[in-house]
């Protein structure tokens, strides 16, 4: 990527976020998947008749969609759970694509059989991002609770690239894989992409076969492992550090709401049973789309952000720049929007003392 | 218009949705998919990690 599409990129963001369009989303089509994840934040499974009752309908993802087209909805996620857990998602997906939209699918590939992928590829996604959960079947196995858990995504990978269609690998990292880090980027590598790593796990937001806090890394393990994945880069890449610093930090446009990312600016997330929210770890605050239609929904979403309160305390700290503070996260964390959480200073303390704040050779979020 | 159709091009080739994306994927400005868009082998996510 170049500067000129950051550039571009920017102004693109910046232009959405000025005038309130919401040019990116993601629709959680399923709270249901064929894995239990021990740090999954929404985890039902797949055959749970009451939220099967409970989720959207094909119709409705797809009438959502229109609307949000038309109030300017651009880049589209589609995400879960397991998004083929849906026996609808073909008809989803093909309407969604025939809309224009930029899509991510996001799955663990499980459930992508060679017909599946052939259908993928003969109108693909612009990417389909994989979520690995171990570089061992045993260490899948222990993540997911799935026996066949690291074969099965490993076939859907496979069958996805030979049908061409583009793939990103990512890993969750918990106390079970955080050791195969050397494994994972091997894997990725072998698919020709680079591995991203989700540094952050939070509190379960609902569901009840999860315990996310119970399964993420301490503070000083998450630091050391980010360590890890700095000189990692280094090492396979020892200029792009000075590139890195060439880009802008920070969003130009500033913020008049807590947010300081897009959501509620010019994005919006809406859950499986039909909530937008700012993002997906929140669950308030929440309008009804399906209710009071799109446009009035993301109307009163920016609102309701509006009121959201900032935490002076993270915004007065000297750590700020290397922490992780979010109202999201506050939120997820404390149960308040404007309380510091723990973990999150704890983390920022450790990637202090491990030089982050010098070397910022890998992003930081 | 002209100057904005290459840019465009590398948004589809560099799925930069994920740039765009809703949570804090593509709306943090440190996001990590956009790193791994420089050439990085690893790259930070602090996202949602359904799916």
């Amino acid at each position: 990527m170049n500067q000129r599409w950051a550039e571009f990129s920017d102004r693109l963001v910046n232009s959405a976020i000025k005038n309130r369009i919401p040019i990116s989303g993601a629709f959680e089509l399923t709270a249901r998947c064929n894995f239990k994840c021990k740090m999954c934040y929404v985890c039902y499974p797949p055959n749970d008749k009451k939220i099967m009752q409970s989720e959207l309908s094909a119709e409705e993802w797809i009438s959502l969609a229109r609307e949000a087209r038309d109030a300017g909805l651009l880049f589209l996620t589609l995400t879960g759970g397991e998004v083929f857990i849906r026996k609808d998602f073909q008809k989803i997906y093909e309407a969604l694509s025939e809309m224009g939209f930029n899509l991510t699918i996001y799955t663990n590939a499980s459930l992508i059989t060679s017909e599946k992928a052939r259908w993928l590829g003969s109108i693909p996604p612009s990417l389909v991002s994989v979520t690995v959960y171990g570089a061992t079947p045993e260490t899948c196995e222990k993540v997911t609770g799935c026996a066949d858990a690291y074969n099965r995504t490993l076939r859907g990978l496979d069958a996805l690239k030979s049908e061409g269609v583009k793939v990103a690998i990512k890993t969750t990292v918990v106390q079970a894989n955080y050791k195969e880090f050397d494994q994972l980027t091997k894997l990725a590598e072998k698919f020709g992409v680079g591995l991203g790593i989700v540094n952050y796990i939070s509190p379960r937001r609902e569901g009840d076969c999860s315990d996310p806090l119970g399964n993420r890394l301490l503070p000083e393990v998450i630091a050391g492992y980010e360590k890890q994945a700095m000189e990692h880069n280094m090492k396979v890449n020892p200029n792009k550090k000075r590139q890195m610093q060439d880009i802008p930090e920070g969003n130009p446009v500033s913020s008049d709401t807590a947010f300081r990312c897009q959501a509620g600016r010019c994005g919006f997330w809406i859950s499986w049973k039909g909530h937008m929210t700012p993002c997906g770890l929140l669950d308030i605050p929440y309008t009804k789309p399906l209710k009071s239609g799109f446009q009035s929904a993301w109307a009163e979403l920016q609102k309701e952000c509006a009121s959201v309160p900032e935490c002076s305390e993270c915004m007065q700290c000297s750590m700020r720049d290397n922490c992780m503070t979010c109202p999201a996260r506050l939120m997820a964390e404390t149960g308040a929007f404007d309380k510091p959480a723990s973990y999150l200073c704890e983390t920022a303390k450790n990637r202090i003392a491990l030089g982050f704040n010098q070397d910022r050779s890998i992003g930081i979020t | 218009m002209k100057e904005y159709i290459a840019p465009l091009l590398e948004c589809i080739q560099y799925k930069v949705e994920e740039r765009l994306a809703t949570t804090c994927t593509g709306s943090c400005p440190h996001t990590g998919e956009f790193i791994d868009s420089e050439g990085n082998p690893v790259y930070l996510i602090s996202q949602s990690y359904s799916g």
